[in-house]
């Protein structure tokens, strides 16, 4: 019985190991295949959160309930707080430098 | 002085949790890069204090917690639900974008609602904070995708959504 729930907490863990793997191999074939610099952008908030809370919630899960996974648990919650700060603040400092997107359809804002 | 030295313990606090053992070397550490902390957050925290010394009746707390876990939840959904098709994009043999810059009117009023309405933008699939207008409460927003006018409309509504939840917290 504890062997088998040792082996189905294992199998979790590679799960949402490989899951992060395959956003954060996405992250940075994004950055170099997007053509603009917005576009990069978005490759870079969205895969990098993805995949850095997936490993570290695998790595929760190997641990399981012990005083590292409250570390790991504390590492999430700073990722979800500074990492769209951090990705607002580079395209805030982009669009005031006038950096201006390659590829647009459609522009709503009034220049 | 008193929010100062709270804030000072709180992270201190933190600094110990993150250690893992207690010595006079981590101590000492711990305690000049707090008072750094603490010195640098000071702008901030009148504004978390005074959301804290807010004085709610019960029910109205528990709606707000309630709000929060919703609030939290949308965060990570949007997250990954974003992750995935990004990441669709990138390994597509021909990727295909129909970028699109909008703005968008808030209803919101404080600054640390704003703050967070725009942490959720930035995580909602295919959309990215570019600035935002204080005077007249408009954030540009950054479209990866946007096919049509109806989906343009929808992902507009999302947003409106997330708005609500979050005018419950803080207004």
């Amino acid at each position: 019985m504890i062997n088998s729930i040792s082996i189905l907490r294992e199998i979790i863990a590679y799960v949402f190991l490989i899951t992060g793997t395959y956003f954060l191999i996405s992250n940075a074939i994004g950055m170099i295949r997007f053509p603009d610099f917005y576009l990069r952008l978005h490759a870079s908030s969205k895969c990098l959160i993805a995949g850095s809370i997936s490993v570290l919630m695998g790595c929760i899960v190997l641990e399981g309930i012990s005083y590292i996974s409250l570390k790991l648990i504390i590492i999430i919650i700073f990722l979800l707080i500074t990492n769209p700060v951090a990705i607002h603040a580079i395209a805030h400092f982009a669009y005031n430098y006038s950096i201006k997107p390659q590829k647009i359809v459609k522009n709503d804002i009034k220049q | 002085m008193k929010k100062k030295l709270l804030t000072f313990i709180l992270t201190l606090a933190l600094w110990l949790v993150f250690a893992g053992h207690i010595n006079f070397s981590v101590f000492l550490l711990g305690t000049l890069v707090t008072i750094i902390c603490s010195i640098i957050s000071r702008m901030f925290a009148a504004e978390v204090f005074r959301l804290l010394l807010m004085n709610y009746e019960v029910k109205v707390s528990f709606v707000k917690i309630y709000y929060i876990f919703l609030v939290v939840g949308a965060f990570i959904y949007d997250a990954f639900l974003s992750a995935v098709r990004v990441s669709k994009h990138v390994f597509e043999i021909n990727p295909s974008f129909s970028p699109k810059t909008v703005q968008i009117k808030t209803s919101l009023q404080n600054l640390p609602s704003i703050m967070i309405l725009s942490n959720l933008i930035a995580l909602t699939p295919g959309t990215l904070i570019m600035d935002f207008n204080i005077l007249n409460k408009n954030y540009f927003i950054h479209w990866i995708d946007v096919r049509s006018e109806d989906e343009a409309a929808l992902k507009k509504a999302l947003i409106g959504k997330h708005e609500k939840w979050i005018a419950k917290i803080f207004e």
